[in-house]
């Protein structure tokens, strides 16, 4: 079952890295291979949301939230503004929620929609903040769930660790 | 410690309200019994150190509107019976660390645990913000 899994995760990541042109979203992947193949793992059924592909490079920007964020399968079957959507319904909630206080993001002309919610706050002893989350999004009306940290850099953008 | 310094504190490190809200009116609209359930995530029907200490960061999160990580006087004064800034700088750097906030507020944790057992039950919760209300 690990072997067959393995096999799948490959050509998903190696999708992933053709599929997108963002070398940030890139870095994000070499620092953290755990995050995407978590996700598509985890997803079950090849459906993965943690892995990179699908999030535009202007989504990302626009967003400041790391394209590690919705990817996938999942990231596919999301429309640009599905996408931007949730980037910024979780920017906010990493940015302005309590823990446990869900921001949602709803695309009445997709008809997908998301939520967001930090799970744990945290500070480094750098005084960098993060925030572990969950994340949900329904998608072609099945329900995916991602789990994840980020963390708050420097310039008030937040980057996708885990 | 003044009880009513600690009642806001729970009410509010428990509540997860922001800063601006605990400052113009801590008390309004406040559910202590819902605001405990909040807190107590295991549901054990008490709040432990590692409950209160997550929320306390949340609330240290909440109150750094700059996102620094750190507590200015100004940020601090915004949380309500926040006491002397002073008193909790301290190191003295006119700032304040996550720990040193961490450390006041453990304080005053321990001043409401009336039974010392190292938790703060909903009784000793009730009991303080009942005391708040009085005049």
């Amino acid at each position: 079952m690990q072997r067959k899994n393995t096999q799948l995760v490959a050509p998903i990541v190696l999708l992933a890295f053709v599929l997108s042109s963002c070398a940030a979203m890139q870095q994000t992947y070499k620092e953290n291979p755990k995050a995407v193949l978590g996700g598509v793992l985890g997803a079950g059924a090849g459906a993965g949301i943690a892995a990179l592909a699908g999030a535009s490079p202007g989504v990302i920007v626009a967003s400041a939230v790391g394209g590690a964020l919705i990817g996938g399968f999942v990231g596919k079957k999301l429309d640009d503004r599905d996408k931007r959507m949730a980037s910024e319904a979780a920017t906010r909630a990493f940015e302005q929620n309590s823990t446990g206080q869900t921001s949602v993001w709803n695309n009445p002309d997709s008809g997908n929609s998301g939520s967001i919610t930090p799970t744990k706050t945290y500070q480094l002893a750098s005084g960098q903040y993060c925030r572990e989350y969950k994340q949900t999004i329904m998608v072609g009306g099945e329900q995916h769930q991602a789990y994840g940290t980020a963390c708050r850099q420097a310039d008030g953008t937040w980057k996708i660790q885990s | 410690m003044h009880r009513t310094a600690i009642s806001i504190l729970i009410a509010g490190t428990m509540l997860g309200l922001n800063s601006a809200a605990w400052a113009d009116e801590p008390a309004k609209g406040f559910d202590p019994r819902a605001a405990f359930a909040e807190t107590d995530k295991n549901g054990d029907g008490q709040i432990d150190h590692e409950e209160f200490y997550e929320r306390l960061v949340d609330v240290f999160f909440s109150a750094d509107t700059n996102k620094d990580g750190f507590l200015s006087p100004e940020e601090y004064q915004r949380l309500p019976f926040s006491g002397a800034f002073k008193d909790a700088d301290t190191n003295g750097d006119g700032r304040l660390s996550l720990p040193e906030f961490v450390r006041i507020r453990f304080r005053q944790f321990e001043a409401a645990d009336s039974n010392h057992d190292g938790e703060l039950s909903l009784d000793e919760v009730l009991t303080t913000y009942e005391e708040r209300k009085k005049p």
